[in-house]
């Protein structure tokens, strides 16, 4: 009650509850998931394990690794914390090159706002970017792969997932659990935040779902470019 | 137990740690960013990119 009074606290606060939930989520899920640290200068702070990334294993046998980092900030009303940018990167240890990246920038002008690049090579992918003038046909990771823009983007949960399932990494018991958690976590502070992008949208689907919405004097407008950014 | 370190960073410590990533490559950043819109970046120019990043972006603050 008092946190809802006082409003969602300081960007420093902030940024540590998020960290918090980062670190307490990776920990449960990943042995020996590093601490998190959080550094800030006046309105802006960047988040980031310590060492820059969670060590992954398999059979116990070190063999890959998770950067992360977020830069954060707080929104335009200088109430809630805002993500400018984040990158959930995959490295195997036997290269500094990243494998793939989960990358999302708020203020994106030509690429999608979150996308994914993978680091590969196929050669059928470079004979058509090369028919098409592309400037880079032979490195696969110039593609930003789109993801769902801004609100229906992957959150780690998914990515953590994908690496215990997908990828065969080591994981702690319990891991499921914790991610399903997490990602409930998300989807709901997602679709809040989707709804006050278009709450006519909202409106409109919760009457048909036979709740009874009445439009305040001042109803806010749908953003235009929370449906049609990509 | 979750440890998580929360601390307030200077200007000029983000400037010096910028020259000592940049001094550790031997590039210059204008290079570097070039390299990195190219999609020409290698080894450990990758990490040391997020990081020169992350620093801009904390500096932008400032600017």
């Amino acid at each position: 009650m008092k946190a809802d009074l006082e409003g969602p606290g300081t960007l420093a606060e902030q940024t540590s509850q998020l960290s918090e939930e980062m670190a307490d989520l990776l920990r449960s899920v990943f042995p020996d998931a590093p601490d998190f640290e959080v550094e800030l200068v006046g309105s802006r702070s960047v988040v980031r394990p310590v060492g820059d990334s969670v060590p992954l294993s398999v059979g116990r046998k070190r063999l890959a690794a998770l950067e992360i980092s977020m830069s954060c900030c707080l929104d335009s009303v200088q109430r809630y914390l805002a993500v400018e940018k984040s990158h959930f990167k995959l490295y195997a240890d036997i290269d500094r090159t990243p494998i793939l990246r989960f990358d999302y920038v708020r203020e994106m002008r030509t690429k999608p706002h979150a996308h994914i690049q993978v680091h590969g090579h196929r050669g059928a992918l470079s004979h058509l970017l090369s028919q098409s003038g592309h400037a880079t046909p032979h490195d696969m990771s110039s593609l930003h792969l789109p993801v769902g823009g801004s609100r229906f983007r992957p959150c780690l949960e998914d990515i953590i997932q994908f690496l215990i399932t997908e990828c065969g990494v080591d994981y702690k018991p319990g891991w499921r659990q914790r991610v399903e958690e997490g990602r409930d976590r998300w989807r709901r502070r997602q679709i809040a935040a989707a709804t006050r992008a278009v709450p006519s949208e909202a409106a409109r689907v919760l009457t048909e779902l036979g709740y009874r919405v009445e439009l305040p004097r001042t109803a806010a407008g749908d953003s235009s470019p929370a449906l049609r950014n990509w | 137990m979750t440890h998580v370190h929360v601390r307030e960073v200077t200007r000029e410590e983000l400037l010096r740690r910028r020259e000592a990533i940049l001094a550790r490559l031997g590039v210059e950043y204008d290079e570097l960013a070039r390299r990195a819109e190219s999609y020409s970046l290698a080894g450990d120019e990758w990490s040391a990119w997020d990081r020169l990043q992350e620093i801009e972006f904390l500096l932008g603050d400032e600017g």
